[in-house]
C-alpha cells in the first residue's frame, strides 16, 4: 500500500470551527451563569431542567459512540465521511461524567426513593428499594462510565494513530472492541436509562424502556453529526467530501432511526392500553391527560408523522439546507420526548414548563459544543492514513 | 475502479472470502445455475429426499384428516394451556420466514450485494415457511371450515370480528405477508423464467417456461420498469418484517398473563424471528452449495455475513431473556416474579434449561471467526438455534399458561402423538417444497448475480 503524501489540501477543521467553539464556550458562560441564578432560586426545579438537558446531552455523545462503534463494525462510506465527528462527539465523554456529580448531589431532590419516609407513603417494591439505593446507584453509574469510557478512548486512541504515516489498517482491533463494545452500551444504557429517568416512577416498569433510549440515543447521535457535518462542509476539506449520496444515506439512517422511535413508543402504549393494569397505566394517566396529551400529540405528528413523509423525499435528503434543518428539528424532538418522560413524573396533574427546561441545557450544550469543536480540531477530519478511508473517499483524498 | 470494488478489494486482501469466486462470465453463470433445472438428471440423493420429505408430508395430510374427523380433542391442548403446539408451530414458522424477506427486500435496499447469491432460495423457503405457519391457527380453530369467518364480510347472521383482537390482526398480517411475499419472489423469477425459456429445448418446457415470463424480451424499457417495480415492492415488504411478527407478539402482550405482557415482545420477537430465519437459511444453503456444487455463488462471505446476522439478533434475543425476570423482579409483582422462578424450577425447568443452552451459550461460539467460516460448524449451530427457537416458543406458549393466577386452575401441558406428527408433517412439507423448487426454478438469481460482475457496471459516457 501507498504511503505517498496527498495532494497539498488541508485536511484540519477550516477556521470557521474555532469561531463556533470560541461562541459556544460564551453561550455556555452566559447561560451557566443564569442556570447558578436558577439553582440559588428554584433548586428543586433546576436539578430537575438539570437532568432533562443531562440526558439530552448524554443521549448526542453515547449517540456518537454507538455509531462509531457501529460504523466500525458495518464499514461504507456513510461512517467514514462521519467518523471524526463521530469521535469528536465520544470524546466529550469525560464531560459528560463531571457534569453527573449534580445527579449525585441533588438525587435527594429527584428521586424519592432516596426518602426513606417518602418510600413508606408510596408504598414502594422491596425489590426496588433494594435495586435503588444511594451508593449502589453511585456505583452502576460509575461502571457505566467506565464502561463506555474504555470503548471511547480506545477507539478514539487507534483513530488517531492513523492520522501519520504509514497507513495501517487497524479495521480488525477496531471491529474486535466494537462488537462486544456495543453489547456492553445496549446493557449499560438499558440499565442507566432505568437508573436515571425510569426510577423517577419506580413503580412502573416496562421491558422495552431501555431499547426506546438506545433508537433515541442512535437519532440524536446521527443528526448532531449531520449538522455538524453539513456545517462544516460549506468548506473545504468537507466541501469535497460530504455527497449527495452520503446526505441520503443519513437520511435513511434517521428515517430508521425515526420508525424505530415509533414502533418501540407505539408497541409500549398498546401494550399497557390494552392491560390497562393499575401500575402500568398511572405512567400513561399522567402523560396523556392535562395538558400532557398536546405534548404526546406533537411527539406524534412531529417527532414521527411529518418528518417520515418528509424523509420519503429523496431531494430533500439530497439538499444539504433541507436536511440540516430537520436534523435540528428532529434535536429538538428528541429534547420534548425527555421532557414528556420526565417532567410529568413531578407534575401529575397539570402540564408545567420552567425557564430553567430552556436555560439549562442550552448552558450545557455551549460547553459541550465547545468540547466537541476543541475534539474536532485536533486531528484532521479524515483519518488520511487508514487505507480504507482512502479506498471510500478515492481521489477526493488522494 | 468503483468505490464498492475498491472496499471489495481492501476486504478479500485482509482475509475475507469474496462475494464471488474469480473468473465467471455472463456465460458461466447463466450456463451453470439454468443448467441445474434444464440438463441436469434427477439424482438419486434428490429422489430419496424428495421420497422422504414427502412421506412426512404424507403423514401432516392424515394427521390433518384425522383432526378433521376427531375434533381437536386429539391434540394435548386443555385447559389451562388451550394454546399448545399448534400456536408454537405457526409462531416458529413465520419466524422463519422472516428472514427471506429481510435477505430479499431490506438488503436489497441496503445495497449489499452479497444477498444476490441467496435471496431467490431464501425467499422460497418464506413462501414455504409462511404457508406452513398458517395451517395451524385454521386447524386450531376447532372447526377449520368456518375459518373465512375471521374476515369481515357481509353476512345475515351478524357476524363480525373483534377487531380489537390481535387474532384478527394476524389474519389481516399473514395473508398481506403471503402475497407480497409472493409477488416479489415471483417478480424476481421472471428474467430467469425468459431465461429458461430461451434455453429450454423441449417443447413443452419452453412453453411452461415462456408462459411464466410473460411476454419478457429483456428491452431496455422492460428493465427500466421492472427496476422500479421491484424498489416498490422492496419497499413494501421491508415494513412487513418488522410488522408480522410485531403482530404475532401482539397475539401474547395484549393478554395479561405473565410472561406474555411484555412490552420487549416486538422487537424481541422479531429479533427472534431473523435468528431462527437465518439458521434455516444456512441448514438450506450449505447443502445446497455442496451438493449441487455452487461454492463459486455461494461463498463464505455468505455464511459468513448469516453468521454474524445470527450472532447479532441472538443476542437481542439474549437480552430480552435478561430484561423479561429483571423487570419482572424489579416490578414486585409476585405472578410475573413466580412466572420466571417457575420456567427455571418448576416441572419444565429442563425446557428452560435447554433453551437458555442452545440459544444463548451454543451460538456465543459465533465470535469466533473461524467458527462463522466453517460450514459444519455453522450448519450444526444452525440445527442448534432452529431447535432453540422452537424451545423458546414452547417456553413462552406452555410454560405461561400451565401456572397463572389462580392455584387451582394450575396444570400441565402433555403434546400426543399427533401433535408431533403435525409438526414433523409440516418440516416434511416444508422440506419437499424446497427440494421441488430446486429442480424446477433456478435457486439463484441468475440475473442478480450477473449484475455483480464488473462488465455489468453501467458506464455513463461524459
Amino acid at each position: 500500500m501507498s504511503t505517498a503524501p496527498r495532494t497539498n489540501i488541508d485536511f484540519a477543521a477550516p477556521p470557521i470551527a474555532a469561531t463556533i467553539q470560541r461562541r459556544s464556550l460564551w453561550v455556555g458562560i452566559i447561560f451557566g451563569i443564569a442556570t447558578i441564578i436558577g439553582f440559588i432560586f428554584t433548586p428543586a426545579q433546576a436539578i430537575r431542567s438539570y437532568l432533562l438537558g443531562y440526558m439530552w446531552w448524554l443521549e448526542m455523545t453515547l449517540g456518537c459512540l454507538a455509531l462509531l462503534m457501529t460504523q466500525f463494525l458495518t464499514g461504507g462510506s456513510w461512517g467514514m465521511v462521519l467518523r471524526r465527528f463521530f469521535e469528536a462527539g465520544s470524546r466529550c465523554l469525560w464531560l459528560m461524567a463531571v457534569l453527573f456529580l449534580p445527579i449525585i448531589i441533588g438525587m435527594r431532590s429527584l428521586y424519592f426513593w432516596t426518602d426513606s419516609a417518602a418510600v413508606a407513603k408510596e408504598g414502594l417494591q422491596h425489590q426496588a428499594q433494594m435495586y435503588l439505593s444511594g451508593p449502589f446507584f453511585v456505583m452502576r453509574a460509575v461502571i457505566y462510565f467506565v464502561g463506555w469510557g474504555v470503548a471511547a478512548y480506545f477507539l478514539t486512541r487507534w483513530s488517531g494513530l492513523q492520522d501519520q504515516p504509514p497507513d495501517r489498517d487497524f479495521s480488525s482491533r477496531f471491529r474486535a472492541l466494537s462488537g462486544p463494545g456495543v453489547v456492553v452500551y445496549f446493557f449499560t444504557m438499558t440499565f442507566a436509562s432505568v437508573d436515571w429517568v425510569m426510577s423517577l416512577q419506580p413503580h412502573w416498569v416496562s421491558t422495552i424502556y431501555g431499547m426506546i433510549f438506545v433508537a433515541g440515543q442512535g437519532l440524536a447521535g446521527l443528526c448532531l453529526a449531520t449538522v455538524m457535518a453539513i456545517v462544516m462542509a460549506k468548506y473545504e476539506p468537507m466541501r469535497r467530501i460530504l455527497k449527495p449520496s452520503n446526505l441520503n444515506d443519513y437520511g435513511n439512517l434517521m428515517l430508521t432511526f425515526i420508525m424505530l422511535w415509533g414502533w418501540f413508543t407505539f408497541s409500549q402504549w398498546l401494550i399497557d392500553w390494552a392491560g390497562n393494569e393499575p401500575d402500568e397505566i398511572s405512567w400513561y394517566l399522567a402523560r396523556l391527560h392535562h395538558g400532557w396529551r398536546y405534548v404526546g400529540f406533537v411527539l406524534l405528528m412531529f417527532y414521527f408523522c411529518v418528518p417520515f413523509l418528509l424523509l420519503l423525499s429523496k431531494n430533500l435528503k439530497r439538499d444539504p439546507r433541507s436536511l440540516i434543518w430537520l436534523a435540528v428539528w428532529m434535536l429538538v424532538m428528541r429534547w420534548t420526548d425527555l421532557f414528556w418522560q420526565i417532567e410529568p413524573a413531578f407534575n401529575r396533574d397539570a402540564f408545567h414548563i420552567s425557564w430553567l427546561d430552556f436555560v439549562i441545557p442550552i448552558a450545557m450544550g455551549g460547553f459541550w459544543v465547545w468540547l466537541f469543536y476543541y475534539n474536532l480540531r485536533a486531528r484532521p477530519l479524515v483519518p488520511l492514513h487508514d487505507p480504507r478511508a482512502r479506498a471510500i473517499l478515492g481521489p477526493d483524498i488522494d | 475502479m468503483e468505490q464498492k470494488d475498491r472496499v471489495e478489494e481492501i476486504s478479500v486482501r485482509h482475509g475475507r472470502p469474496p462475494v464471488m469466486a474469480p473468473g465467471h462470465t455472463f456465460a458461466t453463470i447463466t450456463d451453470k445455475i439454468s443448467s441445474i433445472v434444464l440438463t441436469r438428471p434427477v439424482s438419486l440423493g434428490w429422489m430419496l429426499g424428495v421420497g422422504f420429505a414427502s412421506l412426512w408430508a404424507f403423514i401432516l395430510l392424515f394427521a390433518v384428516s384425522y383432526l378433521f374427523y376427531q375434533g381437536v380433542g386429539i391434540w394435548g391442548v386443555n385447559i389451562p394451556v388451550a394454546w399448545g403446539f399448534a400456536i408454537v408451530n405457526f409462531v416458529w414458522w413465520v419466524g422463519i420466514g422472516h428472514a427471506g424477506t429481510l435477505i430479499s427486500a431490506i438488503l436489497l435496499l441496503l445495497r449489499q450485494s452479497w444477498r444476490n447469491s441467496i435471496n431467490r432460495f431464501a425467499e422460497a423457503m418464506t413462501l414455504f415457511a409462511v404457508a406452513c405457519a398458517g395451517m395451524f391457527p385454521v386447524l386450531h380453530l376447532g372447526r377449520p371450515w368456518l375459518a373465512y369467518w375471521l374476515f369481515p364480510y357481509p353476512n345475515t347472521m351478524n357476524v363480525w370480528p373483534q377487531f380489537r383482537s390481535p387474532l384478527v390482526w394476524d389474519v389481516f398480517a399473514v395473508s398481506t405477508y403471503f402475497t407480497v411475499s409472493l409477488l416479489f419472489w415471483y417478480q424476481g423469477l421472471i428474467p430467469d423464467l425468459a431465461t429458461l425459456r430461451d434455453r429450454a429445448v423441449n417443447r413443452h418446457t419452453r412453453t411452461i417456461y415462456g408462459f411464466l415470463a410473460m411476454g419478457w424480451r429483456g428491452s431496455a424499457r422492460h428493465w427500466k420498469r421492472y427496476h422500479t417495480a421491484y424498489l416498490i415492492l422492496a419497499g413494501l415488504a421491508t415494513p412487513l418484517v418488522l410488522s408480522v411478527h410485531t403482530v404475532v407478539s401482539y397475539d401474547f402482550t395484549i393478554a395479561v398473563v405473565p410472561g406474555w405482557h411484555s412490552t420487549i415482545f416486538p422487537p424481541f420477537f422479531v429479533a427472534g424471528a431473523i435468528y431462527s430465519g437465518f439458521a434455516m437459511v444456512l441448514i438450506l444453503a450449505i447443502p445446497i452449495r455442496y451438493f449441487y456444487g455452487l461454492e463459486d455463488f455461494v461463498t463464505m462471505r455468505h455464511l459468513e455475513n448469516s453468521g454474524m446476522i445470527m450472532l447479532a439478533t441472538g443476542l437481542i434475543v439474549a437480552y430480552g431473556y435478561i430484561m423479561e425476570p429483571f423487570m419482572a423482579w424489579l416490578s414486585g409483582n409476585k405472578y410475573d416474579m413466580y412466572q420466571f422462578w417457575d420456567r427455571a424450577h418448576g416441572p419444565y425447568w429442563w425446557v428452560f434449561l435447554s433453551l437458555i443452552t442452545m440459544n444463548v451459550v451454543i451460538p456465543q461460539v459465533l465470535w469466533i471467526p473461524k467458527v462463522r467460516r466453517n460450514p459444519a460448524w455453522l450448519f450444526l449451530i444452525s440445527l442448534d438455534v432452529l431447535i432453540g427457537m422452537w424451545i423458546e416458543r414452547f417456553v413462552i406458549v406452555v410454560i405461561s399458561l400451565h401456572r397463572d393466577f389462580l392455584t387451582s386452575s394450575w396444570g400441565m401441558y402433555y403434546p400426543t402423538r399427533w401433535d408431533w406428527f403435525t409438526l414433523l408433517g409440516t418440516v416434511g412439507f416444508f422440506f419437499m417444497c424446497m427440494l421441488l423448487f430446486l429442480r424446477v426454478l433456478p435457486m439463484i438469481s441468475i440475473f442478480e448475480l450477473r449484475e455483480l460482475l464488473p462488465e455489468a457496471e453501467v458506464k455513463v459516457e461524459p
